[in-house]
């Protein structure tokens, strides 16, 4: 399973980057990490088979990918999945990082049991020192290992699969949303059926000065002005046109939704 | 780049901070923005309050380094007010491009949202005098043109916009629109409205 797993991520990495994870496939070592664990001797090779799959990876090819110059293998990884997934740095470290480099330090346990970050390791892993069940100590580890692998898969299947918004359409959100806020903003006004009525007329001649749509809807000049002055210029614009009169039209921006609240009611 | 939320306390304050630190790894995105890694950005969050800064390092004991000499105010920018629309209507950052081009909705924004076309103080004045007393003129003073609202009952300017000449066509539509009508030339001769030379405008002089 876990097997799997690494093969998975391996395959991913290569599919994101054109760089193959392993300069060799450590297929010796992945293929221990099944064998049953019941010694101290057996815990040691089983936590040193992990590390050098860690060991293993194609560390420069991926330095160069991200253009770190890492120390090691956690820090080259960690630094890769960083550069793949620039927007969940956090994560990668609280859920790859940390577990692997707490592996890594377990490492020391067989050989400088007296470091005082070895204690920290264990406690990640909820093991008591010294260790007494090597057994459920590995299982604990891979477990670990395991839940690290099943993250950087399933962050690299969303970025795989994601599908994100386009510019064309975050634009036509943001205008609808504007046009619906103008509508919101004046729907009071433009359901008061005189000001529907000129509206729909300034609609229909697409452009009208104004001395001539007062003279039609046999206003004064200075009457329609005032009526449709507060409309002016987000849904009537208005523009100089003679010396004593102006011109007339709908602000292009708000016809449509315009029309759908006119002509959407006469449907319906 | 690392995001860190830190809970610092002392024996009277408890305080929240959100420090971002941009790594090696941010290179790339820190060669655009003109910032190398290391580069820090700290936020002190209390409820929806926000003060931020952003450097390299914060000592307060050294020239221009500590956290108040490093924060700057939001400054009013057409940029940033289309991209806080867009952060208000769309939740899910995650599916926001890594690249946003906000021209086109800056355009359409401001085609939807634009100033009064009769300015909101014309409108203040004659709600506060009333149309009926008020009438309106168009002058020249020197260089300048003018729009003024005169109350007719005390013969008095209570308003007065100056524009320059090359703006007459553009703010014609304006004048012609303001609800109140248009005095009588012989009748503005005799009011005081500018203290230097002046020349009334009929609009059908222009």
């Amino acid at each position: 399973m876990l097997n799997k797993k690494l093969q998975d991520f391996s395959r991913m990495i290569n599919d994101f980057t054109r760089i193959p994870l392993f300069e060799e496939i450590p297929s010796n070592e992945l293929h221990s990490l099944t064998i049953a664990v019941s010694s101290e001797d057996s815990l040691r090779a089983r936590v040193t088979d992990l590390c050098n799959i860690l060991d293993r990876i194609n560390k420069r090819a991926l330095d160069q990918f991200t253009s770190v110059a890492t120390e090691g293998s956690r820090e080259c990884l960690t630094c890769l999945l960083k550069k793949l997934l620039p927007n969940d740095h956090i994560m990668i470290d609280q859920k790859f990082g940390e577990p692997i480099g707490m592996i890594l330090l377990f490492r020391a346990y067989f050989t400088h049991r007296k470091n005082r970050n070895i204690k920290k390791a264990l406690e990640f892993f909820n093991v008591e020192f010294p260790i007494n069940d090597h057994g459920q100590t590995w299982e604990k580890i891979l477990v670990r290992f395991s839940e690290s692998i099943d993250f950087c898969l399933e962050m690299l299947n969303r970025k795989a699969t994601m599908v994100n918004f386009k510019q064309d359409e975050i634009d036509g959100q943001l205008m609808t949303i504007l046009q619906e806020r103008l509508i919101e903003k004046y729907r009071g006004m433009l359901e008061e059926a005189n000001i529907k009525r000129i509206l729909l007329y300034i609609m229909s001649e697409g452009l009208i000065i104004d001395s001539e749509l007062a003279e039609s809807f046999q206003m004064d000049l200075a009457d329609i002005r005032a009526l449709l002055l507060p409309l002016a210029p987000n849904i009537v614009k208005v523009s100089y046109y003679n010396s004593e009169t102006t011109s007339i039209k709908i602000n292009e921006a708000i016809l449509k939704p315009l029309r759908e609240l006119y002509f959407g009611e006469l449907v319906g | 780049m690392i995001t860190r939320i830190f809970h610092v306390t002392d024996a009277i304050t408890s305080e929240y901070f959100l420090v971002t630190l941009f790594e090696e790894v941010d290179l790339p995105v820190c060669q655009h923005m003109g910032i190398s890694p290391g580069f820090k950005i700290i936020n002190r969050i209390s409820g929806r309050v926000v003060e931020s800064c952003a450097g390299y390092r914060f000592d307060p004991e050294s020239y221009c380094e500590s956290m108040i000499e490093q924060s700057r105010k939001f400054i009013q920018d057409g940029t940033a007010d289309t991209f806080g629309l867009l952060l208000s209507e769309i939740e899910n950052i995650r599916k926001l491009p890594d690249t946003i081009d906000v021209e086109q909705i800056r355009e359409f924004w401001i085609k939807v949202s634009r100033s009064k076309l009769v300015s909101s103080s014309i409108i203040e004045t004659i709600s506060e005098c009333g149309s009926d007393s008020l009438v309106k003129c168009l002058y020249s003073g020197g260089r300048m043109h003018h729009i003024a609202l005169i109350d007719s009952s005390q013969n008095k300017v209570v308003y007065d916009m100056s524009t320059t000449s090359t703006e007459l066509e553009y703010i014609l539509p304006e004048y012609l629109w303001i609800p109140v009508r248009e005095g009588d030339i012989e009748y503005l001769n005799k009011i005081d409205i500018y203290p230097f030379q002046k020349r009334f405008i009929k609009p059908e002089q222009i």
